[in-house]
Formats: C-alpha cells, structure tokens, sequence
C-alpha cells in the first residue's frame, strides 16, 4: 500500500497484493480525490488504507507510520483529531474497523 | 517497513501510486474531499471604508482576557449541578450536619470536612504528578472524559458507543476496570492489587501497623508473580463479621472494603483473630 505526489500536485495511491488465491498478483490504483489543502501525500497513503478496509483485508503493510499513528489515535482519542485535514477519511476508517472486522495487523 | 529499501512488494505499490497520480487511471476513485475548514469560524463585523464599499473588520481574540478575567465562580458555567457527581464532589468540602451541632459547653460546631486538609487532596500538589495526569483525573472525576458514550451524544461517530477491545458499552467506568478485554483485565487486577498492597504496607509502617486485619488482594503467589510483596500476617479473606446481614448475597463479593483495621484500645492489646467478631467496645476502620 502506497502513496505517491507528482510535481504537478497530483496525488495518486496504490495497493499491490503480492499474491492472490489464484496464483497472480492484485494490483489497485486509486484516486484519493483531495484537492486544494487535501492535496497532500498524507491523504493519498489514507486513501489506500481506507479502500483497504473496505475491500476487507485484515493485514495490512506499509511504510506510511504517519497514517497508522493517525489511524490510532483517531481509535483511542477522537477528540483529538476533530479538526484533522483529512477527519472524513479517518472516520470511515475507523468505523470500518470497529464495526466490520474482526481483527486488522496493521505493519509498519 | 522502510521506504525504497527493495521490498517487492513496497516497491510494487509505489510503483502504482506513481502510475496513478502521473497517468490519473485508477481503479478506484474516493469522492472529492469536502471543504477542510467548514467548520472553522472567526467573529468580523461589516466595516465601511468608503462611502459605497464596506468589508468585514476581523474581531480580536479575547481568548487571553477571558481567561485572565474567569475566577472560581465562572469554571461551573452552565454545568448542571443536580447530579449525583457534582453533590459527591461538593460533599467532600461540606460538614457532616449530624456532627455539625454545636458542642453543649463550647457552643461551636465540633465536626470537621469529611475531606483530610492533609492528605484528601494531596493529589493536586504533588510535584511528581503531571498536569495531564491531573486534567485526566478531574477529567474522569467529572464525568467528563471522553469515551464512546460522549462520541455518540456529540454526534462523532454513527456507530454504536461501544469499546473497541470488548465490544461493551462505553463510559467512564469502563475505562479503569470494566473492560472485559483479556489483556486489559490483567492490567486492572495488577494496578488493584499493587494499590492495595502499597497502601498496606505504608499503614503496616505507621502507627496503625498492628490494626490491619485483612487486606482485599490477591493470595500471595499470584502477588509475587508480579513482584508485589505483600505485608507479612494479613488475612486475604475478608472476615464474616463486617457483614453480618449479608452473609450470602452476592453483593458482599462485588462490593468489600480494600482494607480492615481494627483499633486496640490501651490496656487490650491486639485484635488478632481475624474471623472472631472484635468486642463492641472497639473502633473499626473499614
């Protein structure tokens, strides 16, 4: 899982499954729709997560430590990330979590 | 894992990402994001700059001032202070009324707060306690610290209020000992009983040391298996005589005192039996 931002400030995310049940590789790309402020790399690495959860993986890697600590801090503080830039994202992440799956790794 | 360290897999995300943001083809597209600020307010009011043109004049922050000017009075704002907590906490400054009567010979009233002036707050200024430490604890004194229960109510999540380790209904309570998560109960019974023991063993070196006669923790092996050395001779059972109506209810076990301390009187001696009831001439402590 990925994040990425081009010079141009455009941003792009991308979620790659090394191997799958049937014997190949899963790829995804994703538009984390941000634009103005949103338009950061952050948003993007949220993006991935969040379309992650919601294709219902439960392990997940990344180098993103900066989405997991938000992430975490949005489970176990919500007031604390009330006016984050990218709270939306945060929040469906977080209810996908509590409420859908029964366990998420997440790997840093 | 580490960025750009040769990671199939990493790589192969990035490389994705990149494709993504550069060729704007994506499997999946996320709805634009709203407006970051909407949310965000600032006081201004019209200003006329000219005789036609008028824009707005931006108000100053008042915030310092206000604090500077808010005294005790001010803190309660609109709190509600019916509650069961408010009182409670009020109660701790207030004299008892029975005891409050004035003494016959005197003519002054003999009763003191129920809190200790030297020790019931000493909480509040001790230097090794943080000031975060001290808001989580007015917090959670209040009945104002946050948890899914106040999520919910504020309208911050459209799930139900419950915890997220035991699925159990989320509230203050929950979060010192009622999480029934595995992990977390072993933390509540660890800091119970380390408590305990620690207070124990400060009375067993004060002047009260020889009037302890239970204590409300674990049997000792468990207890050094958590390296907590509890005080030599008490009895870990609380005796039958402190409940003497309630022999078996099971509310006795969910609800005993931590400690038991029965006070000798001169010329006595020690009470030592523990499960033989103390003469009615004695003082308890629970």
């Amino acid at each position: 899982m990925q994040g990425a931002i081009s010079k141009q400030q455009i941003i792009g995310a991308g979620i790659f499954t090394p191997t799958t049940d049937a014997g190949y590789s899963n790829t995804v790309t994703i538009n984390p729709g941000g634009s103005g402020p949103t338009l950061t790399i952050n948003r993007a690495e949220l993006a991935a997560v969040l379309v992650l959860v919601q294709k219902g993986h439960t392990e997940t890697a990344t180098d993103s430590a900066s989405s997991l600590f938000q992430v975490r801090k949005r489970l176990l503080n919500p007031m604390a990330v009330l006016h984050h830039l990218h709270r939306e994202l945060l929040k469906d992440i977080v209810y996908l979590i509590q409420f859908h799956l029964l366990l998420s790794l997440f790997t840093k | 894992m580490k960025s750009h360290s040769g990671i199939i897999g990493n790589e192969g995300a990035d490389h994705l990402a990149y494709k993504a943001a550069v060729n704007q083809i994506s499997d999946v597209s996320l709805p634009p994001a709203t407006d970051a600020f909407y949310d965000l307010i600032w006081l201004s009011i019209p200003n006329k700059v000219a005789s036609h043109t008028e824009e707005l004049r931006i108000l100053t922050n008042l915030q310092d001032e206000l604090k500077n000017h808010m005294h005790a009075h001010h803190y309660l704002g609109e709190a509600n202070t019916d509650t069961l907590i408010y009182k409670l906490w009020q109660k701790l400054h207030n004299t008892p009324q029975r005891a409050a009567q004035p003494d016959s010979h005197t003519r002054q009233a003999t009763a003191k707060p129920l809190e200790h002036a030297q020790f019931s707050n000493k909480f509040w200024s001790m230097p090794n306690v943080i000031f975060k430490e001290r808001e989580q604890v007015l917090k959670y004194k209040t009945n104002t610290i946050h948890t899914g229960k106040h999520t919910k109510r504020f309208s911050h999540t459209t799930g139900p209020a419950t915890c997220p380790l035991c699925r159990g209904s989320d509230s203050a309570p929950l979060l010192p000992f009622r999480c029934n998560n595995h992990t977390l109960k072993r933390m509540h019974i660890y800091r119970h009983h380390h408590a305990v023991s620690l207070c124990s063993e400060e009375i067993s070196k004060g002047k009260l040391g020889s009037a302890i006669v239970t204590m409300d923790a674990c049997i000792s092996g468990k207890l050094s298996d958590l390296n907590i050395e509890p005080p030599d001779d008490n009895e870990r059972n609380i005796p039958d005589w402190v409940f003497p109506t309630q022999q078996n209810l099971p509310t006795r076990h969910k609800s005993r005192p931590y400690g038991v301390l029965v006070m000798p009187i001169e010329g006595r001696g020690r009470h030592w039996i523990p499960n033989r009831s103390p003469q009615r001439t004695e003082t308890y402590i629970l």
